[in-house]
């Protein structure tokens, strides 16, 4: 029995005029025999499909959904984009037409996909960053589960969802077209492992870790996508890629340029100024194809303005896709454009766009920041914050401090406090400097504070956070002595430890060692 | 009652229709630019074409504005002959203003400026961030280059602003500090 697969639809909804339209839209639920809608305040439209026993299958009910949606609806068309904030996903469940799966399905299913769910992500990740799946609360990581499927957690990336299926929820809301390349590839990684039955399939959780993360920060550019393909052909071996254009031509755009279909709709609508409604009623009542849409609502445009590289780019999909027959030809392009991958991050996510120091200073003179544990960043996961610090140490820290791992930093002994401001758009939590001291020994083993907010008061903020804690903590018991070492060098920080009434002492030739200062009655 | 002055100006672009696609867009450019700058040097800007100067440099504002005069009725004067095109003159004017217009004055000033250090800030520690990944030479020399260059304008910015009241010391120095370590970054 080859397995089957479904698709639940999230959108927007966008007007002639360029207008969208957010609220739930209850009248925006129709949908022909088969299809069905399902309540979501996420977004204005949900539909579910109904369950496709293959990929022409699917395509020809999409289609029919569709034209019918968009013979209702002629002003309105589709928008799966999350622009502005909004969380807008597309979830595929792979199964059986006849059962459910049984659990050890499930697994062996879920994990030989979990080990190229990056790359599948990143095809359908929009836009870049994904917002959705770096701060969605509907979404949590495979790795909050010990890289197991579970059957608890209904928003597990990957679960077992209640109607026997497996369910894939990582994917951004895109248009019908990579939904259908994903679903494909799934689809046939599902077949051979539901064949096989082989029940050793593992997760490679280092790679998953840091791929996946890469893949929603920065796309289809921070990955080794030659090794992706090769994962994918060793697991369904040199199958033919279906004829579809639009399979080729997006797999074509990935492998090639590193771009996927949010970069295409960017490049094209933003040429076209608003032309976005025009764009989506393409792709969505004509599923078969993609460049060809592209095409046709750059031949509607009254002008000629799509510039040059975007032209020959998808040109050069249309043209060239059609020789990819099968993966072999596919990895044998990707080794050929394996060198164009660009380094490109060299200033990660967590560190760009901070907010500017004028800024800071009146956060801070108002009173509106915090100082919190790793754990307690809003709208952050923790290990976005610990390598907020790893990089804060390693590119902040003037040689003195050590440079710890990410990992360092979630499992080490020591505490970790960071000083944190809202980002003026509200959204999250700047992590702007950071404390770490070892409460059984009273050791300050790290301070750092970004060099963009120096001498802002935000050292002796934490310092002194440190210094209540450290009082609350041995309230009634006797206490290590609250200290640390300086360089010599750093008169900045020497003179508000001075300030602060810390005692500085000789420690070697270049450093000092500070602590406070014992009372009396102590 | 009399509190400082404003020099507003008003220069010729090279973005002119007639001067499109010619080999003087070029040229008007490089004077326009180089004349905003001498311009600039008077005193800090408040908003586009205003800037805020000390009059007691009486001398040397009108020596300025005189050059600048020069330099655009070379330019103008070479349009003409090749196009057959008589673009307007600068407009250059040093207004006197009350107190309390140059209390605003100075505060639109302090504002932008506060921008512009944020904006230096962010684009410096950029520079130390990423120093370890720069292992160009030809590269780092011309960062060096520019950070030199910039480090002597916000000397001279920090001059205005004690000479004009604005009160940004603090942060002016601590960028001139971070200058420095940018360049020592770069030149181990």
């Amino acid at each position: 029995m080859e397995p089957s697969f479904g698709i639940e639809f999230e959108f927007d909804l966008i007007l002639k005029n360029g207008r969208r339209i957010r609220d739930v839209a209850p009248r925006a639920r129709r949908y022909v025999y088969g299809w069905d809608y399902q309540d979501d305040h996420t977004c204005a439209v949900e539909l579910r499909s109904p369950v496709f026993r293959g990929l022409d299958h699917a395509v020809s009910e999409i289609e029919r959904q569709f034209n019918y949606w968009c013979d209702v609806f002629q002003d309105v068309a589709p928008y799966p984009y999350s622009v502005n904030g909004r969380s807008l996903g597309m979830h595929i469940h792979i199964g059986l037409p006849n059962r459910c799966l049984h659990y050890h399905e499930v697994d062996v299913v879920g994990k030989s996909v979990a080990n190229v769910y990056p790359f599948l992500a990143a095809l359908q990740c929009q836009p870049v960053p994904s917002e959705r799946i770096l701060r969605s609360a509907y979404l949590r990581p495979l790795w909050a589960y010990d890289y197991e499927i579970t059957d608890d957690d209904h928003y597990a990336e990957i679960n077992f969802n209640a109607i026997g299926t497996v369910e894939f929820r990582i994917f951004d809301a895109n248009v019908p077209q990579v939904a259908l390349t994903n679903a494909w590839i799934m689809r046939e990684i599902a077949k051979v492992m539901l064949e096989n039955q082989n029940s050793d399939v593992g997760v490679n959780r280092e790679r998953y870790r840091h791929d996946r993360n890469m893949a929603i920060r920065y796309g289809l550019k921070a990955l080794n996508i030659l090794n992706y393909l090769q994962m994918i052909k060793d697991m369904i071996g040199n199958v033919a890629i279906p004829s579809y254009p639009f399979i080729r031509e997006l797999l074509y755009l990935a492998v090639k340029y590193r771009m996927n279909a949010w970069d295409i709709m960017r490049a094209v609508t933003q040429s076209l100024g608003t032309k976005e409604f025009e764009y989506f009623r393409a792709m969505f009542k004509n599923p078969r194809d993609f460049m060809s849409n592209v095409m046709s609502v750059i031949n509607n445009s009254m002008h000629d303005v799509v510039d040059e590289r975007c032209k020959q780019i998808i040109l050069d999909a249309l043209e060239n896709s059609r020789n990819l027959n099968t993966l072999d030809d596919l990895i044998a392009l990707a080794r050929t454009f394996a060198p164009e991958v660009p380094s490109i991050y060299v200033i990660p996510f967590h560190s760009k766009n901070l907010p500017s120091r004028s800024y800071v200073k009146r956060c801070i003179d108002l009173h509106y920041y915090r100082v919190c544990r790793i754990n307690e960043v809003d709208n952050t996961p923790y290990d976005d914050v610990a390598s907020r610090i790893h990089y804060l140490m390693r590119h902040h820290g003037d040689g003195f401090v050590n440079v710890l791992s990410p990992e360092d930093v979630i499992n080490r002994p020591e505490r970790f406090y960071v000083f944190v401001v809202p980002d003026p758009d509200n959204r999250r939590e700047v992590v702007l400097g950071c404390i770490a001291v070892r409460m059984s020994t009273g050791e300050i083993s790290s301070l750092v504070v970004d060099r963009r907010y120096r001498r802002l008061g935000i050292a002796k903020i934490l310092i002194k956070t440190v210094m209540q804690v450290f009082d609350l903590h041995y309230r009634n018991s006797s206490r290590p002595i609250l200290h640390g070492y300086v360089k010599k060098k750093n008169e900045p920080m020497i003179n508000l430890l001075r300030s602060m009434g810390f005692v500085i002492e000789p420690f070697n030739q270049d450093v000092y060692r500070f602590r406070v200062a014992v009372k009396e009655s102590d | 009652m009399v509190g400082g002055k404003v020099l507003v100006y008003d220069l010729v672009s090279e973005n002119h229709r007639a001067l499109r696609n010619t080999p003087l867009f070029g040229k008007v450019r490089a004077v326009r630019i180089k004349c905003t700058s001498m311009l600039y040097k008077l005193g800090i800007p408040c908003t586009e074409s205003v800037i805020l100067i000390n009059s007691s440099h009486a001398e040397r504002i009108s020596e300025t504005i005189e050059m600048v005069r020069e330099l655009y009725e070379d330019v103008l004067h070479e349009v003409n002959n090749a196009l057959g095109v008589r673009l307007p003159e600068p407009v250059i004017k040093v207004l006197d203003i009350t107190q309390d217009q140059y209390q605003v004055f100075r505060d639109l000033a302090e504002r932008r400026l506060r921008e512009s250090i944020d904006g230096q800030i962010d684009r410096v520690s950029m520079i130390i961030e990423t120093v370890a990944d720069q292992s160009d030479q030809n590269k780092r020399r011309s960062i060096i280059h520019s950070l030199k260059k910039l480090k002597k304008e916000w000397v001279r910015i920090r001059n205005s602003c004690l000479e004009i009241g604005i009160n940004l010391e603090d942060e002016i120095n601590y960028l001139l500090d971070l200058i420095d370590q940018a360049i020592n970054a770069l030149y181990s």
